[in-house]
């Protein structure tokens, strides 16, 4: 696995942009993820749309896995961990804790985004230390939004980034992405129902696909915009 | 029984009318009570010959009762449009009609275009007659007094039914009809139709399977002169659209010789292409020259007919746009450009122009493509023979059905045992299984089998027995999205001022930057912002440089037209055909026979041919693009299967072409493995990765069953936190709910619908009987040309590079075939 990640270097620091949509920050044996947006299938439900119950579970599960893997001691989600005001006995709460459990020797720190509302962080378990602002740590600011900000590299969520690769209509590709920028890296989301948003990166950006197997570096005229037939030798 | 009153017949001599046979007929069978199917050209009668039935029965019914005209009837008669932007001309000509029998009796439009305090008005005191589509009867049937207003409803006319049949519109409307039935047992329900090939399953679908229906053969379809405007010199090579466009000096001179001219198109960018091109050779024709099709506003669209109707323009470039629609009498030439794909569609277009009785209807083709003059020749052979297409009805659509029920449980709910009954008297659910029936009405109340753990969830509530929706919201949000129509996410094209011009696919605007010129509806305009769904434009000054475009993919050639073709290529080489298009291209079927082999319909055609770095496989089943196109996937994979290959497919609706760098087989053994009908499904599931290509169907499935909402941009802000792709719904289905119906009905239209899979099972199953002939051409050939050069043009956006390089290829092709 260690090979199919790809080494970041942002100041001085290497984050390894991980295919299963996370970084892991050896430095300080962090994982960070973004947009799980738990619940979200409970919401659809509860508004009469039938989506199955699972993703949130799925969601979960995939963040245990990668924390065991890893071996890191501590989590950051920077925001929409949740997608909207739980009901009391949604079963997702159920879950968190579960994960709460098993991972008893991983610090779970949140950073708030704007689904993550007040009263829900009341409702979840108590083991998770939620911010309502940005936590700084060794020149990044990790924060919800992404944005600009003169303390440090700013690490952030929200945008759900994806892109798109290959020739034809019939075999374009779309996965989730990380966003590199000069002042900011957007993370992909991280939960299994979570839609995405077609990034158009400016000169200097950097985008890289994200999975199934590994992280892939994409030159700018890789990606398949709407206006051109882009090639892309993926070997 | 006396079938026609006295009024009737004053009414027709005084406007001097002839009443026809098939008329006294269709009045007749109403009186018996009978339900039935009348097909016939259009603007031949067939409207009174359905309406009169019931305004003649008004009418003795107030002659005989002395009623004065405050008498209450309630509604008594349904009139179905397709197109709601004909309901209010159909209202007008319906209004004539009783007018005409001295009954004072409303007749209304009801559609999504009704004012709210009209249909309002209508729910406590309706008129005789409503004219409304499929979706406004539903969203009438969604509400309590909806249904008791409809219960009175004695006849049901459905206008245009050949248009809804093969559509989920059909399956809406076949569900709303078995509901009618149930709510008055003698309902009589008839359908106008044009001619098609399978009408006797077209009049059982509408009155529902094993009901006595009466078939009537409205007036003799006028015949059809097919001609065909030649170009004075024909390249030996076809390229597609590089025809047409040469033919526009001819075509003004004969549009100025007539008072009104239709111009069809098959495409609308294509429609943009020709206005401009007229307008350009003739800037003194801006008055009169219109552009209409499906993405023009609405308001620009009727502004437009209106002019045509009162004889004010003297050429209107079209699409399938005006292939419907009351009568356009000023109309006195039809043009197609391209060919038109289908017999059918040929004959419903030429059937616009003049309405004489006994006259001939006459259309002028031109072809865009040397290919296309075969195609010509072949349609009016077709025409001879009456080989026309069929339509065929679409069953067991699941999404419909969640839809349908979910729309009943609005109102007075539904009883699930009666209804069941009721969904199963239709054609497309009489063979409906108690497993999917226990899964729609599952999806519904629960949301399907997985979503147990939910103990929250109610769409749809089971109240002692009778199945209601009680929420508010989910009422709401249900009425505002019934129907079936598809809606692919669209750009609004507007002014500034907000004024709005039309719509077009949003990944066409993506491409553009601000400043970029287009051309769309007629006008060059400049994009100047684009905000959420809407592209500002202002006129430009400078000529638009792009066209707008549209999703979609164009028709494919129907099976009867490839038949025809093949039997017309057959006849050129017997010699016992005489055509000027043939004649035309009397030198490019020597080229393709003397170089290779002229398929027809006993031979099916491999050409194997070097083209410097790679080798290519053209093979010209003749079953379409779509069939062609799953073809090439089955046969490449199966190649692939043989030893490892690298390939690139082309196709069109001739044949495919399968290009690689390494070798291809050639001999005849080899290549009928490639072929053969075994694990047919098996191996084009495995081909054409079918889960992503389902998973794009997915998005209509998904918003008519509810899975997903579109909304109302800046309106239903509450409804943001339940959005979601129907991509990614499919996905978590895919991951969470694998027994979800709605995964298995989208996998099954992709074979049907997206890859026309009868057909490619036909196409291979007529292939192994004909003699096969494997030629190896030293050089492109007249049918392998186009394949070969849009496979170059499809590949890069180098654009300029390709185009010398498909120009070098045409020199030295030419200079071959000048050889003697």
């Amino acid at each position: 696995m260690e090979s199919s990640s790809y080494p970041l270097k942002i100041n001085n620091a290497v984050l390894h942009l991980l295919p299963q949509n996370a970084i892991y920050w050896p430095e300080e044996n962090t994982l960070l993820v973004a947009d799980l947006h738990l619940g979200k299938e409970h919401v659809f439900a509860r508004r009469g749309i039938a989506i199955p119950e699972g993703p949130s579970e799925s969601t979960l599960s995939s963040l245990s896995q990668l924390l065991q893997s890893k071996h890191a001691t501590r989590c950051i989600v920077l925001g929409d961990f949740f997608h909207d005001l739980p009901l009391a006995n949604d079963s997702w709460l159920v879950h968190v804790s579960h994960f709460l459990d098993k991972h008893n020797d991983v610090q779970v720190e949140i950073t708030a985004g704007n689904h993550d509302k007040k009263l829900g962080q009341t409702m979840l378990d108590p083991r998770i230390v939620w911010h309502s602002s940005p936590i700084q740590r060794r020149g990044f600011v990790l924060q919800h939004e992404p944005g600009v900000d003169e303390r440090g590299h700013v690490l952030a969520g929200h945008l759900h980034p994806v892109a798109s690769i290959g020739q034809s209509f019939q075999r374009r590709v779309r996965r989730p992405c990380f966003w590199h920028q000069q002042h900011t890296t957007v993370l992909p989301a991280f939960g299994h129902f979570t839609g995405g948003y077609s990034v158009t990166p400016s000169d200097g950006d950097q985008v890289f696909l994200a999975g199934p197997e590994r992280v892939l570096a994409l030159s700018a005229n890789a990606l398949a915009k709407p206006s051109r037939r882009a090639s892309i030798n993926l070997r | 029984m006396n079938s026609l009153t006295e009024h009737s017949r004053r009414w027709f001599a005084k406007q001097n009318w002839t009443v026809f046979d098939f008329q006294k007929e269709a009045w007749a069978a109403w009186h018996e009570g009978q339900s039935g199917l009348i097909h016939s050209p259009t603007g031949s009668g067939k409207t009174l010959a359905a309406w009169l039935g019931p305004v003649q029965a008004a009418s003795n019914e107030w002659a005989t009762s002395g009623a004065s005209e405050q008498q209450h009837t309630g509604l008594q008669v349904l009139w179905i449009t397709p197109l709601r932007a004909l309901a209010n001309d159909t209202v007008k000509s319906l209004s004539q009609a009783v007018d005409a029998h001295g009954l004072s009796l409303r007749v209304e439009a009801r559609t999504g275009d009704t004012r709210a305090t009209l249909k309002d008005k209508q729910r406590y005191d309706p008129p005789f007659a409503l004219v409304t589509t499929p979706e406004s009867l539903s969203v009438l049937l969604s509400y309590k007094e909806g249904q008791k207003t409809l219960s009175n409803v004695h006849t049901v006319i459905v206008d245009e039914w050949h248009e809804l049949l093969a559509s989920k519109r059909g399956v809406q409307l076949e569900l709303c009809l078995a509901r009618l039935r149930s709510l008055n047992t003698g309902l009589k329900t008839w359908g106008l139709s044009a001619t098609l090939a399978n009408l006797d399953v077209a009049m059982q679908t509408l009155i529902g399977p094993n009901k006595h229906g009466v078939l009537i053969q409205g007036s003799v379809p006028r015949d059809i002169e097919v001609d065909t405007l030649l170009p004075e010199s024909i390249a030996n090579f076809p390229w597609s659209g590089h025809l047409g466009l040469r033919l526009i000096q001819p075509i003004i001179k004969t549009v100025a010789k007539h008072n009104t001219t239709l111009l069809f198109t098959n495409t609308r960018a294509q429609s943009e292409i020709w206005f401009k091109a007229l307008l350009e050779a003739k800037p003194e024709w801006v008055e009169t020259l219109a552009l209409h099709h499906g993405s023009i506003d609405r308001a620009l669209r009727h502004d437009i007919e209106d002019r045509l109707r009162l004889g004010k323009l003297s050429c209107v470039v079209c699409t399938s746009s005006l292939d419907l629609g009351v009568d356009f009498s000023p109309v006195d030439q039809v043009i197609q450009v391209g060919s038109p794909k289908g017999v059918a569609r040929l004959m419903q277009r030429a059937g616009r122009s003049g309405h004489r009785p006994g006259a001939v209807s006459r259309v002028l083709c031109v072809p865009t493509n040397t290919l296309e003059l075969v195609e010509i020749a072949a349609v009016r052979h077709a025409l001879t023979l009456k080989r026309i297409e069929a339509r065929t009805p679409l069953t067991l659509s699941l999404d419909v059905l969640c839809q349908h029920l979910v729309t009943l449980a609005l109102g007075a709910g539904f009883d699930a045992k009666e209804i069941k009954q009721e969904v199963k008297q239709t054609h497309a659910f009489q063979h409906l299984s108690d497993a999917d029936w226990d899964w729609a009405l599952d999806f519904i109340t629960r949301g399907g089998q997985a979503l147990n753990g939910y103990p929250q969830y109610h769409k749809v509530l089971d109240v002692q027995g009778v199945y209601r929706v009680m929420n508010k919201e989910i009422r709401q949000r249900h009425r505002m999205s019934i129907g079936t129509l598809s809606s692919d996410t669209q750009m609004a094209i507007a002014y500034r001022n907000g004024k709005r011009i039309g719509t077009t696919e949003e990944n066409f605007i993506a491409r553009l930057k601000v400043g970029d010129t287009f051309q769309f509806a007629g006008k060059s305009l400049e994009l100047m912002q684009v905000k959420e769904l809407t592209a500002f434009v202002k006129p430009a000054k400078r000529r638009g440089r792009f066209v707008a475009r549209w999703g979609g993919t164009q028709m494919p050639l129907s099976t009867e037209l490839a038949n025809s073709v093949l039997d017309t290529l057959d006849a050129w080489q017997s010699n016992t055909i005489d055509t000027p298009e043939l004649t035309a291209i009397n030198h490019v079927l020597n080229i393709q026979s003397s170089w290779s082999h002229l398929p027809g319909a006993k031979t099916f055609l491999i050409e194997s041919i070097n083209t410097g770095p790679t080798n290519s496989l053209f093979c010209y089943p003749f079953a379409g693009r779509l069939a062609n196109e799953g073809l090439a996937m089955v046969v490449s994979a199966r190649l692939m299967h043989l030893s490892p290959i690298t390939v690139e497919l082309q196709m069109n609706d001739y044949g495919f072409e399968i290009k690689s760098e390494q070798t291809l087989p050639t001999d005849e053994k080899t290549l009928r493995t490639l072929f053969h009908t075994d694990n047919l499904l098996h191996d084009i599931l495995e081909a054409i990765n079918a889960g992503e290509i389902a998973k794009r169907k997915f998005r209509d499935i998904a918003r008519i069953s509810g899975l997903i909402f579109d909304g109302y941009p800046g309106r239903a802000k509450s409804a943001r936190q339940v959005q979601a792709s129907s991509g990614l719904i499919f996905e978590v289905l895919q991951e969470h709910d694998e027994q979800n119906r709605l995964l298995e009905q989208s996998r099954r239209e992709v074979l049907s619908a997206q890859l026309e899979f009868k057909r490619l099972e036909i196409a291979l199953e007529a292939v192994a009987k004909r003699q096969w002939v494997i030629t190896q051409p030293e050089r492109l050939t007249p049918l392998s040309f186009p394949l070969w050069a849009e496979g170059i043009q499809s590949q890069m956006m180098s654009s300029e590079n390709d185009q010398k390089r498909i120009e070098r290829m045409l020199e030295s092709l030419e200079s071959a075939a000048a050889k003697p």
